[in-house]
């Protein structure tokens, strides 16, 4: 079976042979989302082809003889064979896609940065913060009015002399068709501080600049993928706001009375 | 012996802040004033004794090479420790 997707503007081959009787869940994944965004008939250029292969051992919850290719990294190589104790969960799988994907983005100038967000009047608000600190929920509110554009990646490009934000990958916390499938320009990046005062506060670009850094430091590991940050960093840095609020209940308003 | 940016080290410069990243370490560091200036001199290799005359010339200190040069040594030697230069 053949599947094609469209993930941040790049179509993607998936090659899945039919004796691996797939982690049901991923076939399950699949099968669900046919037809809706991400998944799509078929892509005009195909930039990526991921091939996967392997069978599943029947009532075992492993599955061998699993060879990937191109840019797919694989968790363990026991013996010659590769294990996928992990990947019974789809969720495992998007991992490995991200990484994928990640590498090719890379390889179009484009950068991964870590963010959720989204989109408001066309333009993508991105929301940054350390780990814990209430992206998703702070997303979850905003999504009784607005499409999420990313959950936890982000795909940040320059298209047209604008900067603009695609959704990575299927979210492992939200229901994928719920993103939106296209590319929206950067309006704004906020960072959401707890405070009894409402206000927006832009932030200093040199503190943006680093604050842009510390969020993507995990996803930094290479030279060119380092230079690539920097430059979305800098770039963005005059995008970045302090949003002071105390409840994140409030934030459809508070959008409204900034407007964000 | 010369002093030089050591390989997959990548910097930018913002508003006068010069910010530096070590993928190898995933950290960044913040340079201050002084040794974001000796870190623009090492664009390419060079000297303790070269940098300390460039970094005098900029601060019109001429004369006064004695007192930058500790104050340099001291700056590139912390640059070292952090891995970020290499000799």
């Amino acid at each position: 079976m053949v599947y094609y997707l469209k993930i941040a503007g790049i179509g993607v081959k998936v090659n899945c042979p039919k004796n691996l009787c797939l982690f049901d869940g991923w076939k399950i994944f699949f099968e669900e989302k046919w037809g809706k965004p991400f998944l799509v008939k078929k892509v005009k250029d195909v930039s990526l082809t991921i091939y996967l292969e392997g069978v599943k051992i029947k009532g075992a919850k492993s599955i061998t003889k699993t060879v990937p290719r191109e840019s797919i990294i694989l968790p363990k190589v026991r013996s010659g064979k590769i294990y996928f104790d992990n990947l019974l969960n789809p969720g495992y799988l998007l991992v490995l896609f991200r990484e994928a994907v990640g590498d090719f983005i890379l390889k179009k100038e484009g950068a991964i940065m870590h963010a959720s967000g989204v989109v408001i009047n066309d333009k993508a608000l991105l929301i940054m913060g350390e780990s814990g600190s209430g992206k998703t929920t702070t997303l979850k509110k905003l999504m009784g009015k607005y499409r999420p554009i990313a959950e936890d990646d982000v795909a940040i490009e320059v298209l047209d002399n604008k900067i603009v934000a695609s959704p990575v990958l299927f979210s492992v916390k939200l229901d994928s068709n719920l993103l939106v499938s296209k590319s929206y320009e950067v309006g704004k990046i906020i960072t959401i501080k707890k405070n009894k005062k409402l206000d927006l506060i832009k932030m200093p670009k040199v503190k943006a600049f680093q604050f842009l850094l510390e969020q993507s430091k995990s996803l930094i590991n290479t030279k060119s993928n380092a230079l690539r940050i920097m430059k979305f960093a800098k770039l963005l840095s005059d995008k970045v706001y302090t949003l002071n609020c105390q409840k994140e209940d409030e934030l459809n308003d508070i959008i409204r009375e900034l407007n964000i | 012996m010369k002093y030089k940016i050591k390989e997959g080290v990548v910097w930018e410069e913002i508003d006068g802040k010069i910010t530096v990243l070590d993928p190898k370490q995933g950290k960044y560091f913040v340079l201050n004033e002084t040794a974001g200036d000796i870190w623009k001199c090492l664009k390419r290799p060079m000297t303790e004794e070269d940098v300390v005359k460039k970094i005098c010339l900029k601060y019109e200190k001429n004369g006064k090479e004695k007192e930058m040069e500790v104050q340099i040594k001291e700056c590139l030697e912390e640059l070292v420790r952090l891995k970020l230069l290499g000799q």
